[in-house]
């Protein structure tokens, strides 16, 4: 019982974190590779806080967001003008560079040692697992409900707008750039929460939890539920980490040798998975929920107001124009 | 992650017992980078290519770094061939293992209009699903290449293997040979052709599937002796060519999109600022110096890739 509540608890964090891919990626076409960068920052420095300094979870959360905000919205300023595949090593770099360091920085991470204990939050003898499930729970359906909120809003057209042609929302006087930046800022700020909700769950932290197989789970889960649907994410953390990690590791009656093979096979599945997705079905499980069509209107809603701005501006051209023509006119007359 | 070049037997730590003189210290950078940076050497070579002919970055090429490695220890230790002698069928191997990636996977998603930055995610799908794939057949432990007996050669106090030098004149002898094929001959012309200008390509009445076929098995081959130099510095692991594929994207992209050239020289200027790094601090803090380079090299460039 108690992991089963873990395993739920880590599949909550999964599809928070897939929310996030999914307005950065999804809505924004920012190709975050360095998930597991934002998510390992924040759970070292809430580890680091709480162990080595001796803070309460929420003081040392607090910082936390503080020091993820700074950090990624430096790396927002660096990165985000640039092409999709540059962003995307790039982000893949941020996120090795992190790992890297919590096994270089002993003197404050306990290097591969590993560094604990971290305490649950919720101090009520016997219900700290369920209580912090629970608020895990809040948070996530919170999020999700801001997301389906956000695809009906003017700034989810306009993040879409932004994706499929900067050009065009940036010549409508939009401020592309900053949308992009306000928003990765935001998203990578709350993986990094997620992160920081994930020590304590945890536990005990080692630098090989900062492997790339998180960010890509998370990654073939978006893909896999669909990355440009408001509800991709969580269809697809379920089929995927609920499918392997909770039913079939739980569940299933596997013997110890075959329980050994379980880890790779889920992660030869997941590739598998992510390579026929996006070779047969691009759009993943759910298909998108804004169209393209609504796009298109809402844009041509914009250039009509310009059209009808430039229009005006024609019609006192041409009154000019008539003008001078009627005064040639009277001056050959004469 | 582990380090992406190993560090050496004797010579990085000879050189740190030394002291670090700065004459000494650019002389034994100099010497100790140019002897490990021949599987960056040859990663970047291969890796360009493709990048230059199908315009997307190919995380899957790290599997073929990967089981070049595990190629040649199938038939150097699985059927005891000698050691030279399982270099070139499992070079081969890892070059049909690519020619295999590109024919069943790359083309239709790519003759699916799939974009760039999606073709990169579906790369890393394949490079997850062949690489858990080897694990699930040989395991995820360290696997020994059985090397022929170890000398070592005195170059004024810096200390040499007959291996590592083996290494480095392949390496030499590859990269000339690969440098001539683009820039001296006619089929180079073709790759550039068709990597500039497919449609006019077309028209001079160039095959562009057979070009890419061609291509990803040279650029497999390559790949595949790299991960055998690899495999000779230290052991053979399924997570190698995931751990130098960074470094090698890094470096390409670095030199400018399908330049040989440039990625010969960028992957030796990384080697010998590896080691340099390596030999006043930690080996890891030479990767972290080269991620933050790199980032900060894109944003300089304002985000062109060349």
């Amino acid at each position: 019982m108690a992991y089963l509540i873990f395993s739920l608890s880590l599949m909550l964090i999964y599809i928070g974190l897939a929310q996030m891919l999914h307005v950065q990626f999804g809505l924004l076409g920012i190709p975050n590779f360095g998930v597991v960068g934002f998510w390992g920052l924040g759970m070292y420095a809430v580890g680091v806080m709480q162990v080595q300094l001796g803070m309460s979870f929420v003081d040392a959360m607090g910082l936390t967001v503080v020091l993820l905000v700074i950090a990624s919205y430096f790396l927002g300023r660096l990165i985000l003008r640039l092409e999709r595949q540059a962003i995307l090593c790039a982000t893949i770099a941020f996120s090795a560079i992190i790992a890297l360091l919590a096994v270089t920085e002993k003197w404050m991470t306990m290097g591969v040692v590993g560094l604990g204990t971290i305490r649950h939050p919720f101090r009520v003898l016997g219900l700290e697992e369920i209580l912090f499930f629970l608020f895990l729970l809040a948070l996530i359906v919170v999020m999700q409900i801001l997301i389906l909120k956000l695809h009906k809003s003017r700034l989810g057209r306009l993040m879409v707008a932004t994706r499929d042609n900067e050009e065009l929302a940036a010549s409508l006087g939009k401020d592309t750039f900053q949308v992009k930046i306000v928003a990765f800022t935001l998203t990578a700020t709350i993986m990094g929460v997620l992160g920081g909700l994930s020590a304590p769950l945890n536990q005990f932290l080692t630098p090989n939890m900062i492997v790339p197989s998180i960010t890509f789970a998370v990654w073939i889960s978006l893909v896999l539920g669909g990355k440009e649907h408001a509800l991709g994410a969580m269809l697809g953390v379920f089929v995927t980490f609920g499918l392997f990690d909770i039913l079939i590791e739980t569940y299933a009656p596997v013997s110890p040798e075959f329980a050994v093979v379980v880890p790779n096979m889920k992660l030869f599945f997941y590739g598998a998975l992510l390579v026929g997705v996006l070779v047969f079905r691009p759009t993943g499980i759910l298909d998108r929920k804004i169209k393209p069509e609504d796009i298109s209107a809402a844009l041509s809603r914009g250039m009509s107001t310009g059209l009808a701005g430039a229009g005006r501006g024609m019609q006192s051209f041409a009154k000019v124009a008539d003008e001078k023509l009627i005064n040639r006119k009277k001056e050959d007359d004469q | 992650m582990s380090t992406i070049v190993p560090p050496q037997v004797g010579s990085v730590a000879a050189s740190k017992r030394r002291g670090p003189t700065p004459m000494w210290l650019i002389r034994d950078s100099i010497f100790i980078g140019l002897l490990e940076a021949s599987p960056l050497i040859l990663a970047a070579m291969g890796f360009t290519l493709i990048y230059y002919l199908n315009g997307f970055i190919n995380f899957a090429y790290g599997e073929s770094i990967t089981f070049g490695a595990y190629f040649a220890v199938l038939f150097n230790v699985g059927m005891g061939f000698n050691f030279y002698f399982s270099i070139v069928p499992a070079a081969l191997l890892a070059g049909a293992l690519s020619v295999a990636t590109y024919l069943f996977v790359f083309k239709p998603a790519l003759n699916r209009g799939v974009q760039p930055s999606e073709m990169i995610i579906l790369s890393v799908g394949l490079s997850f699903m062949l690489r858990y794939g080897l694990v699930l057949m040989v395991g995820a432990e360290n696997v020994f290449l059985s090397e022929p007996p170890i000398a070592f050669f005195n170059f004024g106090g810096l200390g040499a293997t007959n291996l590592q030098l083996i290494a480095l004149i392949l390496v030499v002898i590859f990269a000339l040979n690969l440098y001539w094929l683009i820039y001296k001959t006619g089929f180079g012309e073709v790759i550039r052709g068709l990597a500039n200008n497919e449609e006019l390509a077309q028209v001079s009445g160039i095959n562009p599937h057979q070009v890419s076929v061609k291509v990803w098995f040279i650029a497999g081959v390559a790949g595949g002796l790299s991960g055998i130099f690899s495999g000779v510095f230290a052991l053979a692991n399924p997570l190698m060519g995931w751990n130098l594929i960074l470094i090698t994207i890094m470096v390409c992209i670095v030199a400018g999109v399908g330049s040989v050239r440039g990625a010969l020289v960028a992957s030796i200027v990384a080697g010998i600022l590896t080691s340099f790094i390596t030999l006043v601090s930690k080996p890891l803090y030479s990767e972290v110096v080269l991620l933050m380079t790199f980032i900060l090299i894109l944003w300089r460039r304002g985000g062109r890739m060349a």
